[in-house]
């Protein structure tokens, strides 16, 4: 992130980690304290997370009150700056992955069969990242053939060292 | 002393097999090759090999992690030198005089610099490994919960500090974050579920290996798609050994690296890439020649690698004497111990006297397994780094997945490295460090116990949480840490540097 950016990103980062001490500490209050098995006041269950989310909640202070003198709040934010973002070559590499891996991990995995999922997903990977607009007919081909592959051996290598070798039932 | 050496020989030579030594060789040069990789960091490498080793007998599982683990560190020099991209944060240091080196045409004298950096440091940190551990071990077993609470805190404040030197502000709140993480689940006074909103999964906490795989592997792999393609320095590798007047010229400076990485490397959460900052900015101070650094120093590229793989020895000291990591790849380390049975902390020298040793001798192994690899494989071994990226990660990540699960055979876990992936590079995106957030999780049932512990015996008096010397000197420092970096203790400090300048220029006047 530019250092220019900075403060706003502390500015919303600071709130949100406020709110996050605070709900942690209501929760924490609202806690059994199992009064009727007497037991010692300080052993209740949510005396730690309640101190820890105080603590976090201060801290959190302190970055929201600098944001503010170093004029975090002016967000700026506006459509014509979601658009350049949402252009931006490297922000849309990151989508991608976040995505890709996403759903390898949580959409895939333990509801297909593992040996395929990964298959899928590293073809899925390989093809999206390597693809190119320019790329021409016969290169393409190759592509595809070194990324099914790759996705193959992968798949077939990392599931049978695991399972066979390791012994891990596979998701 | 004498009992000491004569259980470190014992071990040693119990790993003088062909079976072990083959298990050394081919880890540690797994190690280099995860260590050369942008986006596979030690961490990673040693958490990923936690689940391949799940199966073995504790001794040679812990032997391939540490193999693992000095192999990464030292890995990641070749990329920093050929790539100008630390291969894992340990190097940064090293890029910045071995890139240019490298530029000049000197790319194997730097690989061959950086490999007896390497070398010494681990040296030397193992030398204090075994010197130290037994010390500190017997010294802790006179902690009580107060202690180990100040402990648990000064953790969290000196890694925030140390990996956050800009604003240790976020350092601290991505620790504490930490240490919340560690309270979900089951609580171990009442069984009362915290923060599990009636998920069994959640009722089971946040377990590391899943979060830290996430948190450094997930996140490395996110950070790696986002940004260009790199280029490997082009040309003929030179000579690759090592002159000796290059390290006789700079003993001095291998020294004070050498023992101030493994130092930085104790401290609890702080890691190998501050030890290597931290020789490395010492040695500029110190240096004859200040000039050449960052412009292809061999001095700068010497001390840089030798304060990082010392670093790895010291990571080790407080993983077996207080069961507290010094790195992240420490935590994952004191991790796989704990699931193959050993117990560090305290009780060490009394449960598992032989076992520090045993420690040693890996280290010692895998040393030397480094030093002969890293200076006769370096031709073939530059070929791995023109791997793109595109290739390389969808299997690194597919290994995330799958080390994950592995452990408990968890769906959750897959979820948790996931979550905390995401988590862990907006964190980085906006300079959160990720450490003190892992140390935090660890640290986190530690604080908890020995919390709720003191609070009971203390009866909520806090001044009993000062009362033993060991606790108030802990405290001391926590917070002089923690205050030392905040505004109005640096006002007072220059208010009294120039009264002290005002009242001493006042008495030198004459008359």
């Amino acid at each position: 992130m530019k250092p220019e950016n900075m403060p706003k990103a502390d500015f919303i980062t600071s709130i949100l980690l406020m709110a996050f001490g605070i709900w942690v500490l209501v929760h924490s209050i609202q806690m059994p304290r199992f009064e009727n098995l007497e037991a010692n006041p300080f052993s209740v269950p949510g005396i730690v997370p309640g101190l820890l989310g105080v603590v976090i909640f201060l801290l959190s202070l302190v970055v929201f009150l600098r944001s503010l003198k170093q004029k975090g709040y002016r967000l700026g934010i506006n459509a014509a700056v979601i658009a350049n973002a949402s252009k931006d070559a490297s922000m849309q590499r990151m989508l991608v992955t976040i995505l890709v891996c996403s759903f390898y991990a949580m959409g895939l995995i333990g509801r297909t069969n593992y040996y395929l999922a990964t298959f899928l997903f590293v073809l899925a990977f390989l093809l999206v990242f390597q693809y190119r607009q320019s790329q021409k007919q016969q290169a393409l081909g190759k592509l595809i053939a070194l990324s099914v592959l790759q996705a193959v051996l992968t798949a077939g290598a990392v599931g049978a060292v695991f399972r066979y070798l390791f012994l891990v039932e596979l998701p | 002393m004498l009992e000491g050496f004569s259980l470190f020989v014992k071990a040693l030579w119990g790993f003088m097999t062909p079976g072990i030594l083959f298990d050394v060789l081919w880890a540690t040069q797994l190690g280099i090759i995860v260590g050369m990789l942008p986006g596979l960091t030690a961490t990673m490498g040693v958490a990923l090999m936690t689940t391949l080793t799940f199966h073995m007998e504790p001794s040679n599982a812990v032997l391939i992690l540490v193999c693992m683990y000095v192999g990464a560190i030292y890995g990641g020099s070749r990329s920093a030198i050929l790539l100008n991209i630390p291969g894992t944060p340990a190097n940064a240091a090293t890029a910045v005089d071995g890139y240019p080196l490298a530029r000049q045409g000197l790319a194997g004298r730097a690989i061959g610099i950086a490999t007896t950096g390497s070398f010494l440091g681990s040296a030397i940190g193992l030398i204090m490994l075994a010197f130290f551990t037994p010390l500190i071990g017997n010294f802790a077993l006179k902690f009580k919960s107060f202690e180990f609470f100040w402990l648990a805190i000064f953790g969290i404040v000196i890694c925030g500090n140390l990996t956050a030197p800009k604003d240790p502000l976020k350092g601290w709140i991505s620790g504490f974050l930490g240490l919340f993480v560690a309270t979900i689940g089951m609580e171990p006074y009442h069984a009362y579920q915290r923060f599990s909103f009636g998920y069994m999964d959640m009722a089971g906490g946040i377990h590391l290996i899943p979060a830290m795989v996430g948190a450094f592997g997930f996140t490395e792999i996110i950070t790696v798609m986002k940004h260009t393609r790199m280029e490997v320095v082009k040309g003929k590798i030179d000579r690759i050994f090592p002159r000796m007047s290059d390290i006789a010229k700079y003993w001095k400076g291998i020294i004070r690296s050498g023992l101030v990485g493994t130092f930085i490397g104790a401290v609890p959460g702080v890691g190998e890439d501050i030890a290597a900052w931290t020789s490395y900015d010492l040695a500029k101070t110190a240096s004859k020649e200040p000039e050449k650094f960052g412009k292809g120093s061999i001095e700068g590229l010497l001390v840089a690698e030798t304060g990082n793989n010392s670093a790895v020895a010291g990571a080790m000291i407080p993983v077996l004497s207080l069961a507290i990591p010094g790195s992240a790849p420490a935590a994952v380390l004191l991790a796989a111990m704990f699931i193959h049975g050993v117990r560090p902390g305290p009780l060490i020298m009394i449960e598992f006297p032989s076992f520090v040793y045993q420690v040693v001798a890996m280290v010692l192994l895998a040393t030397t397994a480094m030093f002969v690899l890293g200076l006769s494989m370096v031709r073939p071994l530059v070929k791995v780094l023109s791997i793109p990226r595109e290739k390389l990660m969808p299997v690194v990540f597919v290994l995330c997945v799958i080390g994950s699960y592995a452990i408990q055979a968890r769906m959750f876990d897959i979820g948790v490295m996931v979550v905390f992936g995401i988590i862990g590079y907006f964190m980085r995106e906006m300079d959160y460090p990720i450490a003190p957030m892992v140390l935090g999780i660890i640290l986190g049932t530690i604080l908890d116990k020995n919390l709720i512990r003191s609070l009971i015996i203390s009866e909520g008096h806090p001044l009993y949480f000062v009362e033993s010397p060991i606790s108030m000197v802990i405290a001391g420092v926590t917070l002089m840490t923690f205050f030392s970096r905040t505004q109005w203790f640096r006002a007072l400090k220059s208010k009294i540097g120039s009264f002290i300048r005002s009242q001493v220029l006042r008495s030198s006047k004459p008359g």
